[in-house]
């Protein structure tokens, strides 16, 4: 356990180190930066001091290793549009982007989680069927078409609730519902699949042969197996709800990091749009880690190992 | 859980549909994606401009025939999302057999590159890209498959793991077979089944991956349409025209259920295609 | 073993029950009518190959019939009460209670998350619900050294995953006796495992069955842990019961040919002979069931008489305690005695190893090390796989290597196939040093050593047909004939059309024949055979030994046969050599080996195997204590010293040589080599036994 999770702490610094080399040439890649910040009128010698005064005189190396020194001191550089740090305007959007990330999570694994079970337990067919048939189709309309649905229904026509921004509860219903069933079709299929791969073990028939009924044979030897895969899946699927959140912000302009970025990008903004990458590969990697810590927690064969 | 059988149905008469769409409708006279007539914007289905024109659809803002637009979309979508599925299948498949068969640092390499890749969500990776570089069809297409090989790279992997302890593999290497040989006539050949269903699953994903950043602006420009871009255009319109979101979004899920639809009608209950995965402890 | 009674009520009736599985194309009947009576306190064997419906009969027994799988008639009685007709709740307060079941595999019947303590202790709560934790948590522990599992306080807080196969069957045995119930199944329940474990397992469960006085009905494969174990045994076959009689005189009067084929299929630890009796024919296909007796395509008595063919025989009393489904059971006996006489091997005529035979496979202190821990952390810790493994083999000799489950035979195979690299040693084939071949000579090479693996599942590419099996080893040396391929496939038993075929339509022998085929396209000198029949059937497995020795006499063939079946090891090796923690510990000749093992671990493995005529003689069974030691820190001095019963001190200072201690030519590795075991087993269990 120790030894896995040292090597995990390893690969996320890793992965953070790789995130940051990626900006940095990325950055690279959109042209000289001087140019971006200098007039197209700008003289020879207005751009050579410019070229100076940023430091882009040195070599590549050493304004790589400053980069990512300045990188991991939370240091991307001044905002191109508006003239404070690039990471105090990202983190002035974190808590919102956290709310609905967080929110829709809990909707998603939860309703898997309950509807997941109702499965197993019900006899009906008909409900399985019908459960499972909801989360596919679900999983096949994108964040924005769905989005748009909702506030097609409860916003124009229904006239239940806010379409738009952030503030009471009731903002946060339509996005986090929209970005939460999302997830949900996911997990319902996998949670569905290894409920459905534990049913087939032998353990199972053991517990029945000591004479436990249904209800504790899927509560009591089934759900510990069925619950690793989704606390792996789940931990991944954070960061691919973080992606989430980018076009669910959108939809509903919510004032979160994604739309500071998708903003960013139309002012050509780089720094703030590195900043916010950035920060939420950070966030991910380090629900990761929690992730890995809560799976060798319920799973002794790691724990032990 | 859901019969299979039905499924497979419901999905080929999906993707049929869409065939429909993007092959046929471009064929028929009225076809007219790009003309604009601003005497006749936002008509509704069924509606005729002050020409006497009719749209089976309705027009959009700049009164262009809807569908012709979602049929054109639908092109590009299609082109672009098969060109990534080609690319990301080609790369996937190939890191994973090579790691999978060779194992040692190679393996610990090409899956550290595929964890990696994962701790990024593919949304901002290609916004980031799209922002600085600038998009076009072709760099979408690329991008979206140098993005997603991962899905391909792991199954990929975890079956040559299996496959290369095959008896049927052993025994090839004891009669002088080079790992050429076993990974082109045992390798390649097993694991492409279900490669095609995870191909199919992953051709949905980048649809919607494809829809979202042209909704975003980041993704297919204009004057060419995009599904996405159609429903962004048609959102500020939404109380007015409810049709310029909705028709997009109706293809838009045609076609992404339709795939989706067939890799899960080729699964069995105990699998999931296009779960993430990460190496295990 | 307990006396059975004939007058005691029998706790178990089952009478007439049909199972049926519905399927695509109709239903099909998996058990056919069978009927049987288990009395209290004995051992009831059932035995029977895969699709015998005999594992199917008893999980119906327990109400543990998989869906789709259906009771469709008959009656099941349980101290009388009947069990078809109860509902889910109502067996669920008799299983575990009045009857329990042990399963095959200890690997999978635990669940791997919960601890070991907590699942003994719910098989208790479930049925004493008012017990006190303290009370329950007392029983975990006390079940948990009645078993024979030491430190129970500790082991209780473990997870399964901490246990060895033989300690978690130990488990499982634990939680179904947890109510001392007065009936236990136990399905295969040391199948899965070694035979010295198998041993262990075995004694634990006759133990705690005196203890309890429980009635157990076996189901195995094994005849003779039948023989051994049962007190009466059953025999099925295609869904059906063929006989059921005492287990005791099984192997001297079976009631029914296809038992008497059975027993004749299968190779014999205690003498030799010329060669195996074998069932002709597949298991039959449930689904097209034969008309009349459902054995009488394979059957060697029937010889197509009509009654055979057109009527199903009823199980009827033949004697005094013995049912037979049979038409012609009084044939039977005279059918056993004609085929002992065909296949004896008058003494004396077993050939001397010819003198100057070449070499053909020469091995020389062997060594193979695994780094087993991380590139990146932590010191890579080694763990020695081979050890000083040297032999010497004669064209057209067969070396059976022998051992349990991690002596290292698989790695040495591999090793020798250069599917691992070596870490030291030489090995010349033909007098040539393979290992050091590179490239093309190394390519061409190959071809002179081939192999066949156990698994007749995984051993053929699912996506070729059979044709282009065959094919592959010519077409990799670029010598593809398509004459060769049908000529193969004629050796093997088959004909040219199968190889239109693909490997999943053919059974387990099939597959294991087009195995052989395609390991012989290259006309190789020396073959590996590595479990090659271990997965098969008794009747299976007797035609491919049969065919490996047709083949071995035409074609001058040389084997390595790798096995951890001494049986079938002794029938077809010439010599043999023992395995323990990656070195060997005896090699001789293999009469000599069998008939006068000199060292104890030889003479432990011979003594643990179930055989006939071992009934009732478990006292002078050697059963070694313990497990495997853990290969990455084994016992100083001799290896084997842990579990033996005759070590002394000297044995951890020392590790003996394998040198000729008892016959020129027979080899050994112990101090004490060659004096007699059960007799120093039984020296060194005395001061023990006057303890207790």
């Amino acid at each position: 356990m120790v030894h896995f999770l040292a090597k995990r702490i390893m690969q996320s610094v890793l992965t953070v180190l790789g995130v940051v080399t990626a900006a940095f040439f990325l950055v690279r890649l959109a042209g000289d930066p001087s140019l971006l910040l200098l007039s197209a009128e700008a003289s020879q010698e207005d751009i050579a001091r410019m070229r100076e005064a940023l430091g882009l005189n040195r070599p590549l190396i050493v304004q790589y290793l400053d980069f990512i020194w300045s990188a991991l001191q939370g240091d991307f550089g001044v905002s191109l549009r508006q003239n404070v740090s690039a990471m105090s305007l990202v983190l002035e959007r974190v808590p919102a982007t956290l709310e609905l990330a967080l929110t829709s999570f809990v909707v998603g694994i939860g309703l898997a989680f309950i509807l997941g079970i109702a499965m197993r337990m019900t006899k009906a067919r008909w409900l399985r069927e019908v459960i499972m048939w909801v989360a596919l189709t679900r999983q096949a309309i994108p964040i924005f078409s769905f989005g748009l649905l909702m506030i097609l229904i409860f916003s124009v026509w229904l006239r239940w609730l806010p379409s738009l921004g952030r503030g009471t509860w009731s903002h946060l219903v339509l996005p986090a519902l929209t970005l939460g069933t999302y997830e949900l079709a996911l997990y319902l299929r996998l949670f569905n699949a290894s409920l459905a791969t534990e049913q087939r073990q032998d353990y199972v028939r053991t517990a029945y042969a000591k004479g436990q009924g249904r209800i504790q044979v899927l509560l009591g030897h089934m759900l510990p197996n069925a619950l690793l895969p989704l606390v792996t899946v789940a931990g991944i699927n954070l960061g691919l709800l973080l992606g989430g959140t980018v076009v669910t912000e959108t939809v509903f302009s919510w004032p979160g990091v994604g739309r500071l970025i998708v903003q960013s990008v139309s002012q050509r903004d780089f720094p703030v749009i590195i900043a916010g990458v950035f920060l939420i590969s950070l966030m991910f990697v380090v629900i990761n880690l929690i992730v890995d810590i809560l799976y060798g927690i319920l799973d002794p064969r790691v724990r032990l190992a | 859980m859901l019969r299979l059988g039905i499924l497979r149905t419901i999905a080929v008469t999906l993707l049929a549909l869409m065939l429909v769409l993007i092959l046929v409708i471009p064929l028929l006279p009225f076809y007219d994606p790009y003309t604009q007539n601003l005497g006749g914007s936002l008509l509704p289905m069924g509606g005729r401009s002050f020409d006497g024109k009719f749209y089976l659809l309705g027009t959009d803002t700049l009164g262009r025939d809807m569908l012709s637009r979602l049929a054109l979309a639908g092109q590009v979508s299609v082109m672009i999302g098969l060109g990534a599925v080609f690319v990301s299948l080609v790369i996937g498949v190939a890191l994973g057999l090579i790691a999978g068969y060779f194992r040692g640092p190679l393996e610990s390499v090409i899956m550290g590159i595929a964890d990696l890749q994962l701790s990024i969500p593919r949304v901002l990776l290609l916004i980031a890209v799209a922002a600085i570089i600038g998009p076009s069809v072709t760099m979408l297409a690329l991008l979206l498959g140098l993005t997603s090989w991962v899905s391909y790279g792991r199954v990929a992997r975890g079956m040559a793991l299996s496959l290369r302890e095959r008896e049927f593999v052993l025994s090839a290497r004891t009669q002088g077979a080079s790992a050429t040989w076993n990974i082109r006539k045992h390798l390649l050949p097993n694991v492409m089944p279900q490669m095609l269903i995870v191909g199919s699953y992953e051709f949905g994903q980048i649809i919607v991956m494809e829809a979202s950043l042209s909704y975003l602006g980041l993704g297919v420009q204009p004057p060419l349409p995009s599904w996405g871009m159609m429903v962004s255009e048609g959102q500020t319109y939404l109380a007015l025209a409810p049709s310029l979101v909705v028709l997009p979004s109706i293809a838009l899920f045609v076609l992404v259920a339709g795939l989706q639809f067939l890799s899960q009608a080729f699964t069995s209950e105990n699998e999931v295609v296009g779960a993430p995965e990460r190496s295990k402890p | 073993m307990s006396v059975p009674t004939h007058e005691a009520e029998p706790i178990l009736v089952v009478r007439n029950l049909s199972i049926d599985i519905p399927k695509a194309d109709g239903i099909t009947r998996l058990v056919d009518d069978v009927s049987f009576d288990v009395r209290p306190g004995e051992v009831f064997g059932i035995v029977g190959e895969s699709g015998s419906g005999k594992s199917i009969t008893m999980q119906a027994v327990l109400g543990l019939l998989s869906s789709p799988l259906k009771i469709t008639s008959g009656s099941i009685k349980l101290r009388g009460r009947e069990l078809t007709d109860l509902s889910f709740e109502e067996m669920r307060k008799i299983r575990g209670k009045v009857m329990s079941i042990v399963f095959q595999d200890p690997m999978t019947t635990l669940n791997p998350v919960l601890r070991i303590g907590a699942q003994i202790g719910e098989a208790v709560r479930l049925h004493n619900p008012s017990m006190s934790k303290q009370d329950v948590n007392r029983r975990v522990l006390d079940l948990l050294s009645l078993v024979g599992i030491p430190n129970p306080e500790r082991r209780a807080r473990q997870f399964p995953n901490e246990f060895s196969g033989g300690m978690r069957q130990r488990v499982v045995i634990a939680i179904a006796m947890a109510n001392e119930p007065d009936l236990l199944i136990a399905d295969e329940p040391t199948t899965a495992l070694d035979v010295t474990i198998q041993a262990q397992v075995m004694a634990v469960l006759a133990e705690i069955r005196q203890r309890t006085g429980a009635a157990m009905v076996l189901i195995t494969h094994d005849l003779g842990l039948v023989a051994e174990t049962a007190d009466r045994m059953a025999v099925m076959y295609g869904g059906r019961m063929m006989e059921t009689s005492p287990a005791r005189t099984m192997f001297e009067a079976p009631a029914h040919p296809y038992t008497a084929g059975l027993i004749e299929s299968l190779p014999r630890i205690d003498r030799s002979v010329s060669q195996l009796y074998s069932i002709p024919g597949f298991v039959p296909d449930l689904a097209n069931r034969p008309s009349g007796c459902v054995f009488h395509p394979r059957c060697a008595m029937s010889n197509g008489r009509a009654p055979c063919r057109e009527q199903q025989p009823p199980l009827r009393e033949v004697g005094e305690e013995r049912l037979s489904a049979c038409h012609f059971p009084e044939e039977v006996a005279a059918w056993q005695a004609e085929q002992e006489r065909l296949i004896a091997v008058p003494d004396g005529s077993v050939q001397p190893p010819a003198a100057g035979a070449s070499s053909i496979l020469k091995v020389e202190a062997l060594e193979k090390e695994f780094k087993v821990g991380s590139a990146f952390f932590g010191k890579g810790e080694r763990m020695k796989a081979l050890r000083g493994i040297s032999f010497d083999l004669k064209q057209g000799k067969t070396l059976g290597l022998v051992g349990e489950s991690g002596c290292g035979k698989s790695t040495l195979a591999r090793v020798l196939l250069r599917l691992l690299d070596a870490s030291g040693g030489n090995v010349f084939l033909n007098g040539e040093p393979f290992l050091e071949l590179k490239g093309s000579r190394l390519r061409e090479r190959r071809r002179d050593l081939q192999v066949v693996f156990q698994d007749p599942y995984s051993s053929l590419d699912p996506r070729m047909t059979v044709h282009e099996v065959i094919a592959e080893p010519l077409r990799i040396q670029g010598k593809y004939d398509a004459a060769r391929i049908d000529q193969l496939l004629e050796h093997v038993g088959l004909t040219p059309e199968a190889g239109k075929r693909r490997p999943p339509e053919f059974s387990g022998g099939q597959k294991q024949r087009i195995a052989i085929a395609r390991a012989l396209a290259l006309n190789p000198d020396v073959l590996i055979l590595d479990e090659a029949v271990s997965a098969l059937d008794v009747s299976i497995q007797a035609q491919v030994i049969n065919l490996l020795k047709t083949l071995q006499a035409e074609l001058g063939l040389t084997y390595v046969f790798i096995s951890h079946d001494l049986s079938v090891v002794r029938h077809i090796s010439d010599e043999v050599a023992v395995m323990y923690l990656g070195r060997i510990v005896e090699h001789g000749p293999v009469r000599r080996v069998f008939e006068h093992p000199a060292h104890p671990y030889t003479q432990a493995l011979l003594s643990a195997i179930p055989q006939r005529g071992h009934a009732g003689t478990a006292t002078e069974r050697i059963i070694l204590t313990g497990d495997l030691p853990n290969p990455m820190s084994p016992p100083s001095g001799c290896a084997f010293r842990t579990r033996c019963f005759r070590a002394v001190d000297e044995c951890a200072r020392v590790e003996p040589e394998l040198a000729p201690r008892t016959a020129p030519g027979h080899l050994s590795a112990c101090l004490f080599a060659g004096e007699h075991g059960p007799e120093a087993y039984a020296r060194q269990r005395q001061p023990e036994e006057t303890d207790a």
